[in-house]
This record gives C-alpha cells, sequence and structure tokens, in this order.
C-alpha cells in the first residue's frame, strides 16, 4: 500500500526528462505525467476480472464500472476544454454496465484525447479563461491542475478497489 | 461514494465561483495562474483531509484495509510530510521546523500536525508567484525537478491523500467529509 499511495512519487522520480530548464514548465510537466498516469489507469482497468466491474466496497459507493465511466468522461471533458478541442461523444452514451471490453476501449480513447489536446497547449495559455464545471469558467491551469488531481483521486480508489478483491494495483506490483 | 468521488469535481466547482465567473464577459487574465488556483483549492482540501482525520475514531488510527496497506495513522503522517516538504519547496519558503510525526502518536498529535501541516501551506501559497515555476528543485529522493512538479504533485497528493482517507472512513461506516449532508 505505501508503495501504492506513493505512485506519485515514483512517477515524479521518472520526469528526469524535466530536469532541463524549460520555457513551458506546467505544461511539460503534465505532459510528462500522463503517460504513466494512463498507463497505471488503464492497467489497473485492464487488471479488474469482468465479472467484478459491479463490485462496490460499501452500499453507498459507486462500482467499479461507474468508476470508470467517471473517469472517461472526467478526461473527455477536461482535456476538451484545456485543448480546445471538441470533446469525444460516443454514437451512444457510454454506460457502467456497459462491461469490461468497452469501458476500457472507452478509457484508452479519452487517454488519447489528453494526449491531443496537452499537445496544444503550452504556459502561455493557462491564465486562458475556459469553462469548467456547470458553466463556470476559471484559468486554463486550474483545469490542468484538476485533471492531474482526478488522476490521482481516480488511480487511488482503482487501487484500493484492486486491493479489497486480493489483486495487487500496478503501481505495488513487482518489477518485471 | 458518488459525492465522495466526485469531490475533486465539486471542489473544482467550488473553487472556481467567484464573481467574476458568474458574468458572461471574459475576466481578466489570472495573474499568477497557477499559484491561485493552489490558493483557492487548499481550503476545500483543507476542510475535507482535516475533518476525515477528525471523524477517525482515535482506536481506528491502526486500521488497514488489507495487510499489505498502511495504517490510518501512517497515511496521516505522510499527509503531514508532504504538506511540509512540498509546500515549502513550491513556495521557495523554508520547511516549517517541527518534530517529525510517528505513526505511534496520538489522534490528537496527529490531527495538531496535520492542522499546522495545512496552516503552513496556506501561508507559504500566499506567498507564491509563478515567476520561478521553471526552477530546478529538489524534491523527490534528492532529486532535481522544475518547481512546477511540486505544484501539481502538492495539489494531486491533496487528492489521493483524500480520496484514500475517506475510503478508510467508508469501510468502517463512517461518511466522508464530503459526503456529509450540508449543515
Amino acid at each position: 500500500m505505501q508503495r501504492t499511495l506513493c505512485f506519485l512519487l515514483l512517477f515524479f522520480l521518472s520526469a528526469t526528462a524535466l530536469l532541463a530548464q524549460d520555457k513551458n514548465p506546467v505544461t511539460s510537466v503534465v505532459k510528462e505525467i500522463l503517460p504513466r498516469q494512463q498507463k497505471n489507469l488503464v492497467a489497473a482497468v485492464e487488471e479488474m476480472p469482468a465479472d467484478k466491474f459491479g463490485y462496490k466496497p460499501t452500499e453507498q459507493q459507486m462500482t467499479f464500472g461507474h468508476l470508470v465511466l467517471h473517469i472517461v468522461e472526467s478526461n473527455n471533458y477536461l482535456c476538451s476544454k484545456i485543448g480546445d478541442i471538441p470533446e469525444v461523444k460516443a454514437a451512444a452514451p457510454l454506460k457502467e454496465a456497459d462491461g469490461k471490453e468497452k469501458l476500457v476501449a472507452a478509457l484508452k480513447a479519452s487517454f488519447e484525447s489528453c494526449s491531443t489536446a496537452l499537445g496544444k497547449v503550452d504556459d502561455s495559455k493557462l491564465s486562458d479563461e475556459v469553462e469548467l464545471f456547470g458553466g463556470r469558467r476559471g484559468s486554463r491551469a486550474f483545469a490542468l491542475i484538476a485533471l492531474t488531481n482526478d488522476w490521482a483521486d481516480h488511480y487511488s480508489s482503482a487501487a484500493i478497489y484492486l486491493r479489497l478483491n486480493g489483486m495487487l494495483p500496478p503501481t505495488a506490483q513487482p518489477k518485471k | 461514494m458518488k459525492l465522495v468521488l466526485g469531490s475533486l469535481f465539486l471542489c473544482t466547482l467550488a473553487a472556481a465561483q467567484t464573481p467574476a465567473a458568474k458574468t458572461p464577459a471574459p475576466a481578466a487574465p489570472t495573474k499568477d495562474p497557477v499559484a491561485a488556483s493552489l490558493r483557492m483549492l487548499l481550503p476545500r482540501s483543507q476542510n475535507n483531509i482535516v475533518g476525515a482525520v477528525e471523524a477517525m475514531p482515535a482506536d481506528k488510527f491502526s486500521y488497514k484495509p488489507t495487510a499489505d496497506q498502511m495504517t490510518f495513522a501512517h497515511l496521516v503522517v505522510h499527509i503531514v510530510g508532504s504538506n511540509n516538504g512540498l509546500c515549502a519547496k513550491v513556495a521557495d519558503v523554508p520547511a516549517p521546523k517541527v518534530e517529525e510525526s510517528k505513526e505511534s502518536d496520538s489522534k490528537d498529535q496527529l490531527l495538531a500536525a496535520v492542522k499546522a501541516s495545512f496552516a503552513f501551506c496556506s501561508d507559504a501559497l500566499g506567498k507564491m508567484d509563478d515567476s520561478k515555476l521553471g526552477d530546478s528543485v529538489e524534491l523527490f529522493g534528492g532529486r532535481q525537478f522544475p518547481r512546477a512538479m511540486g505544484a501539481l504533485g502538492i495539489a494531486s497528493g491533496w487528492a489521493d491523500h483524500y480520496a484514500t482517507a475517506a475510503m478508510y472512513l467508508r469501510l468502517n461506516n463512517i461518511l466522508p467529509p464530503s459526503a456529509q449532508p450540508k449543515k
């Protein structure tokens, strides 16, 4: 668990490419964080058995399938605002009961969308106002921080769901 | 749980709700948008995390959901260390000279330490601006990173740690602060 909770530290340690003085330090850091969070979150969702997507630790909590749906929606929405790109919309709205295969595919697509969006921003745009939630507006920097916070929040939850089902989350698995 | 897991969404909503945000005309660009964002996020993160530590009964500080996970007390120690260390680096101010918290400390001691760490962050981030985000600073494991990494790291830490604390509370049949009915 200590390794799980300290996964942030691990991805920071892996970010050695950022050592040189960068004129876009904030967006460079987010671009550096993305692949590791993508890898961990996708691996966590792939690891959970399909028949456990209806699992929830307590009655009032969301199911694992709902958590994945929430991650997809958060990625698609925030990254569309961050990169000024159209929000990814499935032909039919994604549902938590859509099954593992469909949810994994949507999750992967949402991270691809984030990768595209982050490719379009640099630090000169951090003060720009963008639409956030409920029609309210905030700085693009705020949206970027919300995005990386969501990845941390959601991975933390996914990791504990796995643990409670007797599985080691990706960041706690021995190096291969 | 939807309320808990969506706390970040709510946090973002609340923090972004400024008078300027209600007007249709574009507001003036935010000065120091990263520092301003951290200052907006801090109070709600502080309320939630301190509220979660207060909500856990003293005799449950040694609780851990599975054998391999950290105890709740260890999580609190981790939060205190993260706040004190990262807020100092991010704001380029000296870290507070405090006795290091231990997992074996009492609830009262750990609660006081977590409150003090947020008070320190509030003071430190109040002095922060965005001009030094590209500077290289020592962060984790003695290695150098741009200060921006620390800025994003402190906010991600709040999200990560609160999600974990909320889960520990739920597993003990206690509603986390963000899921409790509004008073």
